[in-house]
C-alpha cells in the first residue's frame, strides 16, 4: 500500500501464516484414530499416567494394563466371583502359610522370552518387596509379607508371614512382567503376556496395541486397539455417535450417548462417612438421621445412576450381605431422632462440614446438595466444601487434618475391586484403618475374625461385621452402588461387568458381524 | 531496536526469577502430593521415605537451590506421575498450544481488522451497531458452553465436523473457533474505536484531499495508526491463549500445555508444573517484546524513543 | 453498581442533566434499564425467590420451560435437581454481582492508581510496577486459584482476590501508558513547575483523562471476570453450593445440554445481556465525558432529519488499548465550532428572514469568466442530538485565478466549515443542506464521489492548520509527498519519489533528498508546513485553499510560509482562499476578503478598500479592536459580548446584539449581502449609510 512501513510488515505475516500451515499439518495426521475396521477405537476419561503393571490397582493404569498387556497367575470372575486360572492352571494350599502354583506352559513374553517360574518369583518381589512404591503393594497387600520361590521352571511357591487364606486372589493383582524388566524404577511400557502389545504411545494424543501373535490363549478378534481419552463425558459420548469411536467408558446418563449407552452394575458404592468421633455426630441418634434424611431413591433417579444399598461391597463380593436393606428415606424419623437427640444436650447446631470431591462421580456436588438439603430438613446446620483430589486426601486418609475443621462429612466412594471384604472392612471400618475416622473393639474383633476364615465361614463373618455396622455402629451413611455407562457402537459386542471399570478385557470385545 | 530488545530481554530476567520463585512456593502451598502417589494404606515410613526420595524433606530454600541450580543445568526434575523428565513433557504439549493460539491469534486479528474498520467506518450506521452488538456478545458468551454446542451441533447433529482430536485439518475448526470468539470480539471493539480516533485525524483529511481512494485511506493510513492499541490488547489475549487455553483442550482433547498444567496443579506434580510455567513465561516475557518490537515497527515516533 | 460508577464519571464534565442525554439515547437507556434490573434482582432476588432457589424436588428433575403450570418460578424450567431456574437465576444475581463488583472495583483501583503513579512519575518506578505486572501476568492464575482456595478454602471473598489479583495488570499498564503519555505533555509539567504536589496532580490532572478509557476496560472486564468465575466452577473450584452464580449455573448445566438446555442456556443469557449492556453503557459514559468523541460520533450522512433520539451510543471508540495515542485531532476549529452546539438546551431561533428570491447571487460582482470558483448560496448543517444546528448559511464567494481571497472571522463563525465543504472534506456528522460550489463552472456538490476524488488535488487543494497532525505520524514525508503522483498520474514508486523530492526542494527543505526517508516528527513545525503546502501544491491545483496556514507558526516562519504560498499562487496561477482570523495576514497576503460572522458573509470587498473604509459594523468593530499599527498577528477580541451559538443564533440580524447601531428592524429581519459599491457588498440594514458616511 502507501507506506514503506505497510509492505515492511507483510513478510512477517506472509512468514507467520507459513509458519502456521507448516506446523499444522505436523500436528494434523499424526492422531490415527480411524485406523480400519481392524482397529478398536475406545476413548478414555483420562491418559494412563504410566503402564506399570505394579500399579495396575490404579484405575487409570489398570484399565489399560490388565489382561491386555500383562496378565496375573489367577483372574477372578467378576460374575460369579470365583478364581479362575490364568498362568497358573492351578494351585493348593499346602500348609495354613504355603502355597503351590503350577503355572501353564507355552507361554511367552511379547519380547520372545518364555515364561517360567522364575518371571513369577520375580514379578511378586518386583510388586511387594522393592523401592519403587507399587501400589498393588499397598492396596493388596498392605502389611502382609510373602516370599515367591520357583521350585521348577513349571512350579511356584508362595510362602506367607502370617496365614492367609485369600493368597491367590491377591495374586490375581501382581501382573507378570520378565526378569529382564527393571526391578529398581517403574517402567511405562511394560512387557507381558497378554494378548495385545504395545505398538505406539504418542504421549497426550493416543495409545496404540498391536494383537501379540504369540498369545498362549484364543486370539481376540480386533488385530489392534486405539485409546484416546477425552475429558469431558459428553464428548466421549459423543465420540461413539459419530462413529470416531467403538467403545466410550465413564459416561453419566445425562451425556446423551442415546441407544448405545449399556449399563452395566460396577462394584462402586458412594457413601458418607461420618465424623462419629465429634460433636453431634458422636451420637448415634444424629448418624441414624442422617441415614434417614438422604433420599437414596432421589440420587439414583436425579443425580447419577445406580441402586441405593446400605453396604460397602456389591453383589458378587465375599462378604455381601443379601439381608442388609439400604436405610429407607424418612425425613419424619430424622427430624424426631435430631430433636430427641438435641433435647439431651446433644450440640446439634454445629456446623457441620461435607468434604466433597470434584468428579469423585458425575454431579458430585449436587449429590452433596441433595445431602445438604436433607440434613438441613432434619434439623442440622451443613455446608459443603468442594475440593480437589489432593485436599480432599488430606481429610480421607489419617492423620486427618490438624486444626479446628469441626465435624465432617466426608463424600467417598469405594470399590471393592479384588472381590473379598477383606479389601474393604479394616481399612475402611477397623479403629486403626487408613480411611477410618472411627471404629469400635467389637466391630475390630469381628473383622480380625472374618480376615481369618475361610470359605462360607468367611462370607457369613464379613456378612455379620457388616450387618453389626450398619446396626450398632452406623459410622457411615452408604448411598447407592453405582451403575456404570458405556457407549457402545454398533460393530462391536461387548458385555460389560462390575470389573469393566478396572479391568477392561480387549479379548472379550468382538466384532458385531 | 536492537537497544530495545536488549534491555527488554536484561529487564525480563528478574521477573522470570519471582515467577519460578512464585510458582514453586505457592504449589508447595498445596499440600504433600504423597497422597496421590502413595497406596492409601502407606504408613509414615514410606511417607518419609516417598519424601526423601523426591527431595520434598528439605527445608524449602535448599529444595530451591537446588532446583535453581537444576535448571541452570536445563533440568527440570521428573515427574511424579508419569516418572519422565518434566522438560519432555512440557516441550511436547507446547507446540500444540502454540499452534492453536496462533492460529486463533492470526484469524482474530484479521477478522477484527476487517470487521472493525467496517463499523468504524462509519460511526453509528447499521453496519456499525450490529458489529458493536454481536462483539460484545461474543466476547461475553461462556466459551465451555460453546464448546460443548459446537460439539454437539457441528459433529453429532450435522457430522460435518470431528467432535474433537488432533487428526486432520478438520479437526481444528471448533477449537480454534471456539478459542476464537472472545478474542474475536473484544478486538473488534479495541480495532472499532481506534479506527475511529483514526479515521477523524486530520491526517486523514489530507489523505482524502489528496484524492486517495477510501480503501487507500482506511488501510493505507488509518490502519496502522489505529494498530498500536489493538496491538497491545491482541498481546494481552495471547498471552491468556498462551497461559492456558484449558477449557478448549480439555474439552477437545488437545494435548496442550494448558491441560498439562491444570493437571499437573491438581495432581501435584510440581515439577511438570514449574517446567510449564517456567516455559509459558519465557515465551509470554518474548510475546511482550514481540509486541513493543512491533510498536517500533508500526510507529517511528516509538522507535525514536526507544533508541533515546 | 457499575451503571452508577461510570455515571458518576459522566458527571465530571456533563454536570447538566446527564440522565437527559441518556434518555436520548435508546441503546444506552436499554443498556441502562439492564443493568438496574439486574442490580434489582441482586438486592430483592433472596426476598422474591425465598427458598425457592433451593427447594428440590428430586422425583420430577429437569421440566422444561416456558410453562406456568408450575408457578412463575418455574417459567424457565427446573434442573436436574427439580429446581426452578427462574427462581435461582433471581438468587445467583447477588451472587454473581458480588463477586464481578468488587473484583472489577479492586482491580481497577488498586490497577490504575498504581498505573498513574508509575506512569506519572516514570523512571525506575515505572520499570519496577511495569516487571511487576509482567509477572503477574504471565502467571497461571490457575495456579493461583487453586492455591488461594486450597490454603483458604473456596469462597466469595477468595474468588474475588484472585480474579482482581489477576486483573491488576490489565489496569495498571493502560493507566500508565496514558499517564506517560500526558507526563509528556505541557500542563502536567507546568503543574510541577508551581509546586504542585504530585498526587495532587494526578488527581486533578491524570485521573480525569485516564478515567474513561479505564472504565471501557473495566465494563469488558466485567464480562472477563464473571467468565471467569465460571471457568473456575466448571473446573470445580468456583462458587460452592448451595451458592449459586450464573458461571456455577452454566457450568452445572452444561453436563445436561443435550437433554436439558435451558438449565445452561438461561444464566448464560444472563451473563452475556449483563455485560453487553455494561459495555454499551461504558462507552456512552466515555462519549459523553469525551467532547470529541461526542463530536464525531454524529448521525448518518444520509439522515436530513434531525435525529437527536438516535444520538450516538453503540460504543465509541473503546480504545481500551493500554498505549495511549495521542489525540491527534487537534483542529481547534472544526472540533471547537460543533462542540458548543452540544448544549441541547437551545435551540435555533427561527429564520425570520425571508431572503427574497433566493436564487440571487450572494456575491456583489456577477460571476466572471475569470472566476475558477464560485460558492454560492453554500448552507452547512451539523447534526447534534439535539437536531441539525446551521453552521454555514447561504455563504457566497468567488475568487479568480491567481488572486487570494481571504476568509477572515473569528473562530466559530464557519469559516473552517465552509472551506472543508468547498473541499469536500466534511465530518459525516456535517452536511451541506443547498447551494453550489462551482470549480471552473461545474458543480463539484453534484459530482459523484469518484469524479470529486478526481479533482482533489489537481482542482481544489488544501493547506490544514496543524501541520503535525496533518501529517501522517507513521508514514515517512517522501511517501506522503509522492502520494499525489501515485494517485493521480500513477507513476511509479520510484518516479513518485523524484517528484516528491523535487516538491521538497521546491518548498525549501535543505538535504530533500535524504530527508524524504524521514518522519514528520523530525522535522520542525515550519518545515512540516512547507511539507503540507507542497503536498497541496504537488498537482498545481486550480484552487488552494490555505486554512489557517500559519497559527501555530511562530512570527518570522510565518512570513516565509506565506511567502512561499505566494510564491507559488503566482507560479502556478492558484486561486487561493487564505482561511484566516489574521487581520494583518489578510490586510498583507490578500486581495479580497470576505469576512464571516455566525455562519454568513456579512462583508466582502478588496482588502484595502474594505479595511480602509468597512461596510460593516462587525468589520467596524473588528478593525477598531486592532490598533492599525499592531494588525499583525493580533487577535480579534474587544468587541463587546461574544459571537452567538451557532445552535442560539439571533432572529433577525446575527450581530445585533452586540451591534452599537442595531435598531428594531434589525431584530426582525436579516439583512442580506447587497452591494454598497464597486466590487463591495455588506449585509447591514445600513450598509449603504456607513458606506455613504
Amino acid at each position: 500500500m502507501t507506506g514503506s512501513g505497510l509492505s515492511r510488515s507483510r513478510p512477517i505475516v506472509a512468514s507467520l501464516a507459513v509458519l502456521l500451515a507448516a506446523s499444522g499439518c505436523s500436528v494434523a495426521g499424526a492422531d490415527p484414530i480411524g485406523g480400519g475396521p481392524d482397529t478398536l477405537r475406545i476413548v478414555l476419561p483420562e491418559e494412563p499416567p504410566t503402564l506399570e503393571p505394579c500399579d495396575a490397582s490404579l484405575t487409570a493404569t489398570g484399565r489399560v494394563t490388565r489382561a491386555n498387556i500383562t496378565e496375573a497367575l489367577t483372574e477372578r470372575e467378576p460374575s460369579t466371583g470365583r478364581l479362575e486360572p490364568a498362568l497358573a492352571t492351578k494351585w493348593t494350599r499346602d500348609s495354613a502359610t504355603s502355597w503351590t502354583f503350577t503355572l501353564r506352559r507355552g507361554v511367552t513374553f511379547h519380547d520372545g522370552s518364555p515364561f517360567t517360574a522364575a518371571a513369577a518369583a520375580f514379578s511378586v518381589k518386583r510388586a511387594t518387596d522393592s523401592g519403587i512404591d507399587c501400589n498393588v503393594d499397598g492396596y493388596i497387600f498392605a502389611d502382609s509379607e510373602l516370599t515367591a520361590t520357583p521350585v521348577d521352571d513349571t512350579t511356584l511357591r508362595v510362602t506367607t508371614a502370617k496365614p492367609d487364606p485369600i493368597l491367590p486372589l491377591r495374586l490375581s493383582f501382581v501382573e507378570v512382567v520378565p526378569t529382564s524388566t527393571d526391578p529398581d524404577s517403574r517402567v511405562r511400557e511394560p512387557v507381558g503376556t497378554g494378548p495385545y502389545r504395545i505398538d505406539e504411545w504418542n504421549q497426550g494424543r493416543y495409545l496404540r496395541l498391536k494383537r501379540f501373535p504369540g498369545y498362549w490363549g484364543k486370539a481376540p478378534d480386533f488385530a489392534a486397539a486405539t485409546y484416546v481419552w477425552r475429558a469431558e463425558g459428553s464428548v466421549r459420548a459423543a465420540m461413539v455417535t459419530n462413529d470416531e469411536a467403538d467403545v466410550a467408558i465413564g459416561l453419566a446418563p445425562e451425556d446423551g450417548a442415546g441407544d448405545r449407552a449399556v449399563e452395566f452394575a460396577t462394584n462402586e458404592v458412594s457413601y458418607l462417612r461420618m465424623d462419629a468421633t465429634k460433636p453431634p455426630l458422636d451420637d448415634i441418634r444424629v448418624r441414624q438421621a442422617v441415614n434417614y434424611a438422604i433420599d437414596r431413591e432421589g440420587l439414583v433417579t436425579a443425580v447419577f445412576a445406580g441402586r441405593p444399598t446400605g453396604q460397602l461391597v456389591a453383589k458378587g463380593v465375599t462378604g455381601h450381605n443379601r439381608r442388609l436393606r439400604p436405610w429407607p428415606y424418612d425425613p419424619e424419623r430424622a427430624r424426631k431422632l435430631v430433636a430427641e437427640a438435641r433435647a439431651d444436650g446433644v450440640r446439634t447446631d454445629t456446623t457441620l462440614t461435607i468434604i466433597g470431591r470434584n468428579g469423585i462421580y458425575p454431579k458430585a456436588a449436587e449429590a452433596m446438595e441433595v445431602v445438604q438439603d436433607g440434613l438441613i430438613k432434619a434439623g442440622l446446620k451443613v455446608r459443603i466444601k468442594m475440593l480437589d483430589v489432593n485436599a480432599w486426601l488430606e481429610y480421607l486418609l489419617r492423620p486427618f487434618p490438624a486444626g479446628d475443621t469441626g465435624p465432617t462429612l466426608l463424600q467417598a466412594q469405594h470399590g471393592n475391586q479384588a472381590g473379598d471384604a477383606a479389601f474393604t472392612m479394616a481399612q475402611i471400618y477397623g479403629s486403626e484403618g487408613a480411611q477410618s475416622s472411627y471404629g469400635t473393639d467389637a466391630l475390630d474383633t469381628l473383622i480380625e475374625r472374618a480376615e481369618l476364615a475361610s470359605g462360607g465361614k468367611r462370607q457369613q463373618a464379613f456378612a455379620d461385621a457388616f450387618t453389626h455396622q450398619n446396626d450398632k455402629v452406623v459410622r457411615d451413611a452408604v448411598m447407592a452402588n453405582m451403575t456404570g455407562l458405556l457407549a457402545l457402537s454398533p460393530k462391536v459386542r461387548y458385555r460389560p461387568d462390575s470389573a469393566t471399570n478396572d479391568e477392561m478385557r480387549l479379548a472379550d470385545m468382538r466384532r458385531a458381524d | 531496536m536492537l537497544t530495545l530488545l536488549r534491555r527488554r530481554a536484561v529487564s525480563s530476567v528478574v521477573p522470570l526469577l519471582v515467577v519460578v520463585l512464585g510458582v514453586f512456593f505457592l504449589a508447595r502451598l498445596t499440600g504433600d502430593p504423597a497422597n496421590l502417589y502413595l497406596p492409601l494404606s502407606a504408613t509414615p515410613e514410606m511417607r518419609a521415605e516417598f519424601a526423601a526420595r523426591n527431595g520434598l524433606d528439605d527445608p524449602l530454600i535448599t529444595q530451591f537451590g537446588d532446583y535453581l541450580a537444576q535448571v541452570v543445568h536445563l533440568d527440570f526434575g521428573e515427574s511424579l506421575r508419569t516418572a519422565q523428565p518434566a522438560g519432555e513433557a512440557v516441550l511436547r504439549a507446547f507446540p500444540a498450544t502454540l499452534q492453536l493460539a496462533g492460529w486463533t491469534m492470526l484469524l482474530a486479528i484479521v477478522g477484527a481488522v476487517v470487521i472493525g474498520s467496517l463499523a468504524a467506518y462509519r460511526p453509528n450506521s447499521a453496519t456499525d451497531r450490529i458489529a458493536s452488538f454481536l462483539s460484545s456478545t461474543a466476547a461475553s458468551v461462556p466459551d465451555f458452553w460453546i464448546a460443548i454446542m459446537g460439539v454437539l451441533v457441528f459433529a453429532v447433529t450435522l457430522g460435518w465436523l470431528p467432535t474433537s482430536g488432533t487428526s486432520g485439518a478438520a479437526a481444528w475448526v471448533l477449537p480454534v473457533a471456539t478459542l476464537l470468539i472472545r478474542p474475536f470480539g473484544v478486538l473488534v471493539q479495541v480495532v472499532r474505536g481506534a479506527m475511529v480516533s483514526a479515521l477523524s485525524a486530520p491526517y486523514v483529511k489530507v489523505a482524502r484531499a489528496k484524492g486517495a481512494s477510501e480503501f487507500r485511506v482506511v488501510f493505507g493510513h488509518a490502519l496502522r495508526n489505529a494498530a498500536a492499541p489493538a496491538l497491545t490488547v491482541a498481546g494481552d489475549l495471547a498471552v491468556g491463549l498462551v497461559n492456558g487455553a484449558v477449557v478448549v483442550e480439555t474439552i477437545f482433547g488437545w494435548p496442550g500445555i494448558g491441560k498439562l498444567m491444570i493437571d499437573s496443579v491438581l495432581q501435584r506434580d510440581f515439577a511438570v508444573l514449574q517446567a510449564a510455567v517456567l516455559l509459558t513465561a519465557l515465551a509470554i516475557f518474548a510475546l511482550n517484546i514481540l509486541v513493543d518490537l512491533s510498536h517500533a515497527l508500526l510507529d517511528p515516533r516509538v522507535r525514536q524513543r526507544a533508541a533515546a | 453498581m457499575l451503571q452508577k460508577a461510570t455515571s458518576e464519571a459522566g458527571a465530571t464534565t456533563v454536570r447538566r442533566r446527564w440522565y437527559a442525554l441518556l434518555l436520548r439515547d435508546r441503546f444506552a437507556s436499554a443498556a441502562a434499564l439492564v443493568l438496574v434490573l439486574v442490580a434489582l434482582c441482586a438486592v430483592l432476588g433472596p426476598l422474591l425467590a425465598g427458598d425457592l432457589a433451593t427447594r428440590q424436588n428430586l422425583r420430577a428433575p429437569g421440566r422444561p420451560p416456558f410453562s406456568l403450570d408450575h408457578g412463575w418460578a418455574f417459567v424457565l424450567g427446573s434442573d436436574s435437581l427439580g429446581r426452578p431456574v427462574a427462581a435461582r437465576l433471581l438468587t445467583a444475581a447477588g451472587t454473581t454481582l458480588a463477586v464481578a463488583v468488587p473484583a472489577v472495583l479492586c482491580s481497577l483501583v488498586i490497577g490504575s492508581v498504581w498505573g498513574m503513579w508509575a506512569g506519572y512519575h516514570g523512571g525506575w518506578r515505572e520499570n519496577v510496577s511495569l516487571r511487576v505486572a509482567d509477572v503477574i501476568l504471565s502467571f497461571p492464575s490457575l495456579l493461583l486459584a487453586v492455591v488461594v482456595l486450597y490454603v483458604f478454602s473456596p469462597s466469595a471473598a477468595s474468588i474475588v482476590l484472585v480474579l482482581a489479583v489477576a486483573r491488576i495488570p490489565v489496569y495498571l499498564r493502560t493507566a500508565r501508558a496514558e499517564a506517560a503519555e500526558l507526563r509528556s505533555r505541557l500542563f502536567v509539567d507546568a503543574a510541577r513547575t508551581f509546586g504542585t504536589g504530585g498526587w495532587a496532580t494526578i488527581r486533578r490532572h491524570v485521573a480525569p483523562s485516564v478515567l474513561p478509557t479505564l472504565l471501557t476496560v473495566a465494563a469488558l472486564d466485567f464480562c472477563f471476570v464473571m467468565l471467569a468465575e465460571s471457568s473456575l466452577s466448571f473446573l470445580g473450584i468456583g462458587i460452592q453450593p448451595p451458592d449459586v452464580s450464573w458461571g456455577l449455573m452454566v457450568a452445572q448445566g452444561r453436563q445436561e445440554l443435550q437433554s436439558a438446555w435451558w438449565i445452561a442456556l438461561f444464566p448464560g443469557l444472563a451473563i452475556v445481556l449483563t455485560t453487553v449492556s455494561a459495555t454499551v453503557l461504558a462507552s456512552w459514559a466515555r462519549m459523553t465525558t469525551d467532547p470529541g468523541q461526542r463530536w464525531r460520533e454524529g448521525v448518518r450522512r444520509s439522515g436530513r432529519r434531525a435525529r437527536g433520539a438516535r444520538g450516538a451510543s453503540a460504543d465509541p471508540a473503546t480504545r481500551d488499548g493500554a498505549v495511549a495515542e495521542p489525540d491527534t485531532t487537534a483542529d481547534p476549529d472544526t472540533t471547537a465550532d460543533p462542540d458548543t452546539t452540544a448544549d441541547p438546551d437551545t435551540t435555533a431561533g427561527p429564520d425570520t428572514t425571508a431572503a427574497p428570491g433566493g436564487s440571487r447571487p450572494t456575491g456583489t460582482e456577477p460571476p466572471t469568466p475569470a472566476d475558477v470558483l464560485v460558492v454560492d448560496d453554500l448552507s452547512v448543517d451539523v447534526h447534534t442530538p439535539a437536531g441539525p444546528v446551521h453552521v454555514v448559511r447561504r455563504v457566497g464567494f468567488s475568487v479568480r485565478s491567481g488572486e487570494t481571497l481571504a476568509l477572515l472571522g473569528e473562530s466559530g463563525c464557519g469559516k473552517s466549515m465552509t472551506a472543508h465543504a468547498v473541499a469536500g472534506l466534511l465530518d459525516p456528522v456535517a452536511e451541506v443542506v443547498g447551494g453550489q460550489v462551482r470549480l471552473d463552472g461545474e458543480d463539484l456538490l453534484g459530482l459523484g464521489a469518484r469524479a470529486r476524488r478526481r479533482l482533489a488535488g489537481p482542482g481544489v487543494a488544501m493547506v490544514f492548520q496543524d501541520a503535525l497532525s496533518a501529517l501522517n505520524p507513521v508514514l515517512t514525508v517522501g511517501t506522503q509527498l509522492a502520494e499525489p503522483f501515485r494517485i493521480h498520474e500513477g507513476l511509479s514508486r520510484r518516479a513518485a519519489r523524484a517528484r516528491a523530492v523535487e516538491l521538497m526542494e521546491r518548498v525549501g527543505i535543505p538535504e530533500a533528498r535524504s530527508r524524504a526517508d524521514a518522519y514528520p516528527h523530525q522535522f520542525s513545525g515550519g518545515m512540516r508546513q512547507r511539507l503540507l503546502i507542497a503536498t497541496a501544491v504537488a498537482l498545481r491545483p486550480r484552487v488552494l485553499i490555505a486554512d489557517e496556514p500559519t497559527t501555530a507558526l511562530d512570527v518570522t516562519v510565518q512570513a516565509q510560509i506565506m511567502d512561499l504560498l505566494r510564491e507559488l499562487r503566482g507560479e502556478q496561477r492558484t486561486a487561493l482562499v487564505l482561511i484566516t482570523h489574521d487581520l494583518g495576514l489578510a490586510a498583507e497576503h490578500a486581495d479580497r476578503v470576505a469576512v464571516m460572522y455566525a455562519g454568513t458573509v456579512v462583508e466582502t470587498g478588496p482588502v484595502a478598500e474594505v479595511f480602509g473604509k468597512p461596510h460593516h459594523p462587525y468589520t467596524r468593530g473588528l478593525l477598531a479592536s486592532v490598533p492599525a499599527e499592531q494588525h499583525r498577528g493580533s487577535r480579534l477580541s474587544s468587541i463587546p459580548g461574544s459571537p452567538p451559538d451557532p445552535g442560539a443564533v439571533p432572529a433577525g440580524c446575527a450581530f445585533r446584539t452586540r451591534c452599537p447601531m442595531a435598531r428594531e428592524r434589525c431584530a426582525t429581519h436579516r439583512p442580506a449581502l447587497t452591494g454598497t459599491g464597486a466590487g463591495r457588498a455588506a449585509a447591514c440594514h445600513f450598509g449603504k449609510e456607513l458606506a455613504d458616511a
